[in-house]
């Protein structure tokens, strides 16, 4: 176990080091930041002032060098267009972004497994049909058409919930979370429910191929030869058996929604990351993309550690090393 | 007296039931604008760009201020006059305060105009650049001296706020991001980034408390989501309202759409001054583009009334010169020519190109309304004349220092005069390029005419307006006689409210909650 955790820091700090490389090579060449900062009246010698001041007139390797040497030592710059640590910027964003991101798993996981079990075990009711055409669209639809059709109906159209923002929210350990007041609510119903399809359909495909392929086993004969329940055999022996692929695929979907919310983020005007991270890419803040991305890979690297941590609750064969 | 005690009870929780009922007491007296871009920092001479400013703006004042058609009125100096041609005298309005009730003085001024031309990362150093020293006379007069007679300094001062002194001190720059306290009608009350930012009425404001007691602004950067929100009701106006909405906009029966034409031209610029352009297949091999007659005839070769009409839906007019006619500079004299291919296909001939050339038109395609359309509009136009258009769409962010680098011949971009004087468009654009004096910054076709020049080197140097508008007169009919440039359009802002809502859009964009009524 020990050494199972040395090797895996040892790889992120490899994955964050590359990432930052990468990132780094694709900001320098895509722009000049400053140009987007001053206004046109600006004149050149202005211009190089505040290029020199930002240290963005030195050759590509110094710049990153001491970008490498900061961020050692916990800091990653300031944004060029905020005048704040760009830290301090992301985590400021965080939150919704998780609380979006953590209700639309949970609507998904929570209404995504029975709806796929339901569907493998009775494949030919009307309802398993439903529930399996359901998915074929929710898989399909694309999430910025999905998002703006729900507004043009549930805002515009009928008026029952607000089209965009986090509404009022409320402070809990310091953090602000909407999903404590009923305004909050109200307000993340909507692009809740627009990340949640996507997730939901692959859910319900994904439960329903593993609990078919389960079912035809072995071992579920035996355990009916032997006596057991219906109910007994699916949800305790049978699900046990098709939940490495759901964990695994929810793990990385979870992971995949928090840092590319994006698309939602922009319909509904969602004060998280991926709305500050795309601002950022266009302004060419350079500071912001790293620190973001540097973010979301060490998220990633976590999360897999996680999810290999929760296959050795599921498969008691399967050990870390 | 019991009673008396019960009662006072009765309405207490009456007050605390109206209070805690959600929508009908705030909703009722808060506007809430849908704002197609967020506020950068509430730093005032931090960014200059729209968005920030026009928040800042609010929160604070400057010396003087632009009414809704740019005429420059008094603001925290209530008078000022010009002792010789280098020194200008403002006197200050007295008994103002800033929000946290420090009083506002001379040293204010001082403190503000320096830290504007000093500080780093200050986008304003341009606007003061001409100031050479400010000198405190007592409380409520100051004195600047400029470095050369300088007459548009109070359009320039117009778009500098003033900062508490104290404040600015006592805090630091970083601190400044996102925190504020100035002299104007509505002071911050809270920012959360991306989400809302909330002001309330400063009662002590000096034009008079405003009407509109709570604003808050909530960036809605996407256009359908912010159509989404006044079509829903959850804001009462949003700007840059989307072209292709605008129908269904009206089609909504408590809502109008309103819209004003804006500073912005769109214009092309052409690569003039070398031989060898990176981006033209030229039959001869020079390039044709230093011919004006060829420059001519582009101009006569495009079909701006068209573009206008299927392009931008009628939100925007066809320029025939550099500046609107509200900006201190337009000369009505100077009408655009029509469409007439005939007359640019001779031309053209004329300059030794009977069957054209090849050329690459680059263009933005994320920074002005529907500039990569115009592009193709263009494009197609030119084509009818003999010449091969290819346009090149790219992001703002590319572009802008592609066109710095100089690696095209021929591009769109847009300019608005933001002071209001066309000095901003002379200086910046038709001016030679001049790094050690800081003329012609934009000016990327690198087009030179000494005797503009000469013109726009007097006018920014003399105070007389009336001369000073007969120079930029000159200057600019020797800059279109020379088709330096290509005007194409002045662009519409659109804008759409609930009809709760009473305001009349401003030339420059600025949201100014102040003069807004709510029914």
């Amino acid at each position: 176990m020990f050494g199972y955790l040395v090797k895996r820091i040892l790889q992120c700090f490899l994955v964050l080091f590359c990432v930052s490389f990468v990132v780094f090579v694709i900001m320098y060449h895509s722009g000049d930041p400053v140009e987007m900062m001053l206004p046109p009246e600006a004149t050149q010698i202005q211009v190089q002032a505040l290029r020199q001041h930002l240290g963005l007139d030195r050759p590509f390797h110094i710049q990153y060098w001491s970008f490498v040497k900061n961020a050692l030592r916990g800091d990653l710059g300031k944004s060029f267009i905020f005048n704040k640590p760009a830290m301090e910027l992301i985590v400021e964003r965080i939150p919704a972004t998780l609380e979006l991101a953590v209700c639309a798993m949970v609507l998904a996981v929570v209404v995504g497994i029975p709806a796929g079990m339901y569907a493998a075990v009775r494949p030919s009711s009307w309802l398993a049909k439903t529930i399996m055409s359901g998915s074929l669209l929710g898989i399909s639809l694309p999430v910025f058409w999905l998002g703006i059709l729900l507004v043009l109906i549930f805002s515009v159209l009928l008026g029952w919930l607000p089209s965009s923002g986090r509404g009022q929210t409320a402070i809990m350990a310091g953090i602000r979370f909407g999903f404590l007041t009923r305004n909050g609510i109200a307000h993340l119903v909507l692009p809740a429910a627009t990340i949640a399809v996507f997730q939901l359909a692959l859910i319900i495909r994904l439960v329903r191929a593993g609990m078919m392929e389960v079912l035809l086993q072995d071992f579920i004969k035996f355990l009916k030869a032997k006596g057991l329940s219906e109910r007994r055999i699916i949800f305790i022996h049978a699900m046990k058996n098709i939940m490495i692929p759901v964990v695994t695929i929810v793990g990385l979907q979870l992971g995949n929604i928090i840092a590319f919310a994006i698309v939602t983020e922009t319909i509904f005007a969602w004060p998280g990351m991926g709305k500050l991270v795309i601002d950022s890419i266009h302004g060419l803040d350079r500071p912001v993309v790293l620190a973001y991305l540097l973010v979301v890979s060490l998220m990633f690297v976590i999360l897999n550690f996680v999810v290999d941590v929760v296959y050795t609750f599921l498969d008691p064969r399967i050990r870390l090393k | 007296m019991k009673s008396n005690r019960s009662g006072a009870m009765w309405l207490f929780v009456a007050l605390a039931v109206f209070a805690l009922t959600p929508g009908l007491a705030v909703g009722s007296k808060a506007l809430i604008h849908g704002a197609a871009s967020e506020p950068r920092s509430l730093d005032p001479y931090f960014h200059n760009e729209t968005p920030t400013n026009s928040m800042n703006k609010n929160i604070h004042d400057g010396l003087v201020s632009f009414d809704a058609e740019l005429n420059v009125m008094p603001a925290l100096a209530l008078k000022w006059e010009n002792p010789d041609q280098r020194t200008w005298v403002f006197h200050l309005r007295k008994g103002v305060t800033f929000h946290d009730g420090t009083p506002f003085t001379a040293a204010d001024v001082k403190f503000s105009i320096e830290r504007c031309k000093s500080w780093e990362k200050s986008g304003f150093k341009a606007t003061v650049t001409q100031i050479d020293s400010i000198e405190v006379v007592d409380d409520h007069t100051v004195k600047f001296t400029t470095q050369q007679p300088f007459g548009i300094l109070p359009r320039k001062l117009a778009q500098v706020m003033i900062m508490s002194k104290k404040f600015v001190e006592a805090n630091g720059n970083d601190y400044l991001a996102d925190h504020a306290n100035g002299t104007g009608p509505y002071k911050l009350k809270e920012w959360v980034k991306g989400d809302h930012l909330t002001l309330t009425a400063n009662a002590a404001y000096f034009r008079g408390a405003p009407t509109i007691k709570e604003v808050v602004l909530r960036p809605l950067t996407n256009d359908p989501t912010r159509t989404a929100a006044l079509l829903s009701g959850e804001v009462h106006i949003i700007d840059d309202a989307p072209v292709r909405d605008v129908d269904r906009i009206k089609a909504a029966g408590n809502v109008t759409v309103i819209s004003r034409p804006s500073l912005r031209l769109i214009y092309l610029q052409m690569d003039q001054d070398r031989e060898n352009s990176p981006k033209i297949e030229s039959p001869t091999g020079k390039n044709p583009l230093m011919d004006v007659r060829v420059r001519k005839a582009l101009y006569y070769g495009i079909d701006e009334e068209a573009i206008v009409k299927y392009v931008m839906n009628g939100f925007a007019h066809p320029a025939g010169q550099l500046y609107p006619s509200f900006v201190f500079g337009y000369d009505q004299s100077i009408v655009r020519p029509p469409y007439n291919p005939e007359k640019a296909k001779t031309l053209l001939k004329e300059a030794g190109y009977p069957d054209g050339f090849g050329i690459t038109l680059d263009t933005p395609n994320d920074r002005y309304v529907n500039d990569d359309k115009i592009a193709q509009a263009v494009a197609s136009s030119l084509a009818k004349i003999g010449i091969r258009v290819k346009v090149n769409a790219i992001p703002k962010k590319t572009f802008f220092p592609m066109t710095d680098r100089r690696e095209t011949s021929f591009f769109l971009i847009g300019w608005a005069c933001g002071d209001g004087d066309a000095s901003a468009f002379l200086d910046g654009i038709a001016h030679t390029y001049d790094t050690e004096k800081g003329f012609g910054r934009y000016n990327r076709g690198r087009y030179s005419n000494p005797k503009a020049d000469e013109l726009i080197v007097a006018a920014s140097g003399t105070v007389n307006p009336e001369e000073r508008l007969k120079l930029m007169q000159n200057a600019q009919r020797i800059v279109l006689e020379d088709q330096a440039f290509i005007p194409l359009q002045f662009q519409e802002d659109i804008y759409a409210k609930s009809n709760l809502l009473e305001w009349k859009p401003r030339a420059d964009h600025y949201m100014w909650y102040y003069d807004m009524k709510l029914k």
